[in-house]
């Protein structure tokens, strides 16, 4: 029971909200301000008259939907055995949660190549076994192709969001249904699937925003000249210097996706509900023969679909191919030669800076937020309003702190980083500290502690492995992240994932390659912890 | 309470290193001379190491190079600060955003000493807004090894045979994809929306960038992609040549001409002039060739032995820079029509 105490005269919460707000807002107003040189409706009127317009929206729209129910497609059967059984390798399975985070599409994109296209690893394998002319997977360069690598990148989203609502649903509802002589499938039916149904909706919701704003995939499998908002507004920005229909372009993506942040916060909300006053079910063993072969399979098809692409990036990094083309050999040298790049250690110290800087930001904010949303009665607002940066592309916010300030800076960078890493990480917080245990701040407050003393020094220490699990994620984010740096690069400033690119763009895919694994390894290992892990499940 | 003063001491302590090392990312400013380029210009591959140093030597003037991003981001950054420029130079304008820089008045005319060397092909400017530094020839590069007959044309690329053989980047976000886009609006005219609609069961893909794109083409995905004649040089320079040839065709080539050009209320208007003359000099002259993979704009400079794999086109197309975002147009909706 919160007692009404006199306010206290500070308050983190009241200047630390406001300041992430305006980390917020204000690039996102100024990337909208040209929006309104020359009349913001001609020039709204102006975007919708185009063609392009509403191609670009249906088709981005679409592949969008497609891959989110591909995604949870994929998904599900490894929510399930996260959450209700145990097996080896299970710690490999849930560590694939930092793959759509962490891992920059660019890689993604390349180790599809590498692995379904046509000279891939898969097709040669598939050719030699079966002594075909042809490659038999020819899916790649198209619509499929798109959803394929969309679903099969994001899937880890839905395996974790859903795994974790999984392993709270209520065990005694469904052991009271099977004692009423319900059949299991009936069980699942009416009983499980209802409790993790909001978190089903609320990992769609949330893969399909990932899609959305997805650029280098849609571009690259979609077929020759497809459009999704996000390309046209890069065209409208970069090549037609037309900023006003750049705006426009930019209003409306954005607003699309609030559209979907909207549906996200609704199952959310039930999704928080349910979670709340859960017990936790411990995962068993198998119980047939049937379930650990079905288990076996998907696990053999997880490692075949989803885990070939990046085993491809690891064998392109280790491919040397200074000498003639078509005799390449293994070894270590492209490690070598990225090692001693003059900018590398650099790069490598500024991807710490970077990344230690927006973690701070965005944790700091997160917990700051959960204590005050276990405060606050949960509305729909409270609950959205946390997420809005879901809904803004981090290729806006670049542009919008570049309009801002009128100059690319490091803060800035590290602002769009908090950002966009800021909603996971809340996720991450707010599961401990939404759960923690109220009577131990009581308590301190009864013994005299102030707000701010009881939030500090009970809270905080209660909520430090969630704390640790988010300032991790936020971490690992930046570090994959690109987008922002290259919409807005400072001088002089690279990162390990800017300097992928770079090689990647300098005719060395093979020292690109062995960058990402460098990316991948530092990471990966950031997952591989078990606290992060499970703070984020 | 050990754990109490830790994470309280800890967080802080983050949070102060962070700051600390993020504020000491942000440069005082005192160069004599600030010239924005574009990002593989400036990397460590590119010729940015060698001819600053080189011009900061020869002048004493102190250079700082501020990277906006492409070629594109470069000019998009110099108009938006057109009220009040920081740079004084701006590298890497090339043909096709030539007309956006005029129309935008960001650029001052300086015709640089030694500009009679500069064949009158490649000045981009007649009144010298900008001074042209290198250029480069468009071709489709062929791999030798995965398909035994190459096509001669525009027109051949069109053919049964090559199907979902030919790799291209996409013209709204590559300069490349750009390039094609100019290469068959000179080519076809009128008739290139027709030209596109017959080219589509070739292209395998349109790619996002060159780098993709590329990265593609050697992975073995098609054995045709549109790229610089010299990248054939670079295969023979660095790994072996013969595999990957640059094909000419019959039509004719178009030329991508890069340049540099002063801007508009320079602050250090003297330091950038003599940059402009230094560009034309064959000391800045022979490092493109290995370090941008272009052409020197002035005779007499020698260029690689790798560069015998890179053939030079016979006969070169103009392209009209200010039909391109119409010639895009046209080829984006001649892909997308059912």
């Amino acid at each position: 029971m919160t007692s009404k105490r006199v306010r206290q005269t500070f308050r983190p919460g009241a200047v630390l909200l406001p300041a992430f707000a305006a980390l917020l807002l204000v690039p996102l107003f100024a990337a909208f301000a040209p929006l309104f040189d020359g009349g913001a409706l001609s020039n709204l009127a102006r975007a919708f008259s185009e063609p392009r317009f509403a191609r670009s929206f249906s088709y981005g729209l679409s592949q969008a939907f497609v891959s989110a129910l591909l995604a949870a497609l994929v998904g599900l059967p490894g929510a399930f055995l996260l959450a209700r059984r145990r097996f080896p390798g299970k710690r490999i399975l849930s560590a694939l949660s930092a793959v759509p985070f962490c891992v920059p599409p660019l890689i993604i994109a390349i180790g599809f190549v590498l692995y379904y296209g046509r000279e891939g690893i898969l097709n040669r394998a598939l050719m030699s076994l079966f002594k075909l002319d042809e490659p038999p997977v020819r899916f790649l360069y198209s619509f499929v192709g798109v959803v394929m690598a969309h679903g099969f990148y994001n899937f880890p989203v839905v395996m974790s969001l859903v795994g974790g609502a999984w392993a709270s649903s209520p065990k005694r509802h469904e052991d009271a249904a099977r004692l009423l002589g319900a059949s299991e499938s009936r069980v699942f039916m009416t009983v499980t699937l209802p409790s993790i149904m909001p978190a089903i909706g609320a990992a769609l919701s949330l893969v399909f925003l990932m899609c959305f704003y997805s650029f280098i995939i849609v571009l690259l499998f979609g077929g020759p000249g497809v459009g999704t908002p996000e390309v046209e507004l890069y065209r409208a920005a970069r090549f037609e210097f037309d900023r006003p229909l750049a705006s426009a372009f930019a209003l409306v993506e954005t607003l699309v996706a609030m559209l979907a942040l909207a549906v996200y916060g609704a199952f959310e909300k039930h999704a928080g509900v349910n979670r709340r006053d859960a017990e936790r079910v411990a995962p068993g063993p198998f119980s047939s023969y049937l379930g650990a072969g079905a288990a076996l399979l998907y696990g053999a098809f997880i490692v075949v679909c989803f885990m070939g692409p990046l085993a491809s990036i690891l064998v392109e990094s280790l491919t040397l191919r200074t000498a003639a083309r078509g005799s390449s050999a293994l070894g270590l040298g492209n490690y070598a030669s990225l090692f001693a790049r003059k900018g590398f250690a650099a790069a490598a110290f500024n991807t710490m800076v970077l990344g230690l800087s927006s973690a701070t930001i965005a944790a700091a904010t997160g917990f700051v937020f959960s204590v005050g949303l276990k405060r606050t009665r949960s509305t729909l607002a409270s609950k959205v309003l946390p997420l809005l940066p879901l809904g803004v592309s981090s290729v806006v916010l670049a542009y919008g702190w570049n309009a801002a300030l009128g100059r690319p800076s490091v803060f800035a960078l590290a602002a769009v980083q908090a950002v966009t890493a800021y909603p996971f990480v809340l996720r991450a917080i707010q599961s401990s500290v939404g759960l923690s245990d109220e009577r131990y701040v009581e308590a301190a407050r009864m013994l005299g502690s102030s707000r701010l003393g009881s939030t500090l020094r009970v809270r905080l220490p209660m909520a430090v492995p969630a704390l640790a699990s988010g300032f991790a994620l936020a971490f690992a984010m930046s570090a994959g992240d690109a987008n922002a740096i290259i919409a807005a690069p400072v001088g002089g400033f690279e990162t390990i994932a800017l300097m992928l690119y770079r090689l990647a763009g300098a005719y060395r895919l093979n020292e690109a390659c062995a960058a990402a694994v460098v990316l991948a390894v530092v990471t990966g290992f950031i997952f591989f912890m078990k606290d992060v892990r499970d703070g984020i499940a | 309470m050990l754990d109490r003063t830790f994470i309280t001491r800890g967080g802080f302590a983050a949070l102060l290193v962070a700051l600390a090392a993020l504020s000491s990312c942000v440069q005082k400013n005192d160069a004599q001379l600030v010239i924005y380029a574009y990002d593989s210009f400036a990397s460590e591959w590119g010729p940015a190491p060698l001819v600053i140093p080189a011009f900061e030597k020869a002048t004493g003037i102190s250079v700082e190079l501020v990277v906006p991003g492409d070629a594109g981001q470069v000019l998009a950054r110099a108009i938006d600060e057109k009220k009040a420029p920081a740079a004084d130079v701006l590298l890497g304008i090339d043909g096709n955003l030539l007309p956006k820089a005029l129309a935008a008045g960001v650029l001052s005319a300086y015709r640089p000493e030694g500009f009679q060397t500069v064949p009158a092909g490649l000045v981009l400017d007649p009144r010298w807004a900008l001074t042209p530094y290198d250029w480069g020839s468009f071709a489709i590069m062929w791999d030798s090894l995965k398909l035994a007959n190459p096509p001669a044309s525009l027109e051949d690329l069109t053919k049964a045979e090559y199907a979902k053989k030919l790799i291209l980047m996409d013209p709204r976000t590559s300069t490349p994809g750009l390039g094609f886009v100019a290469w068959t609006k000179a080519a076809y005219g009128d008739g290139m929306a027709d030209y596109w609609k017959r080219l589509k069961p070739s292209i395998l893909t349109m790619s996002p960038g060159w780098d993709t794109g590329y990265g593609l083409f050697t992975s073995g995905e098609a054995p045709l992609v549109i790229s610089y004649t010299t990248s054939a040089a670079y295969h023979a320079e660095y790994e072996s040549a013969g595999r990957y040839k640059a094909l000419e065709f019959s039509g004719g080539h178009p030329v991508q001409i890069e340049g540099a050009g002063i801007v508009s209320k320079a602050r250090h208007r003297k330091a950038a002039e003599a940059f402009i003359d230094f560009m034309l000099t064959p000391e800045f002259q022979s490092a493109l060739p290995l370090t941008n993979w272009m052409y020197p704009v002035i005779p007499g400079v020698e260029l690689p032995a790798s560069y015998a794999w890179s053939p030079k086109p016979a006969m070169t197309l103009a392209v009209d820079a200010t039909a391109l975002d119409e010639a895009v147009r046209a080829a984006l909706d001649a892909l997308q029509a059912p």
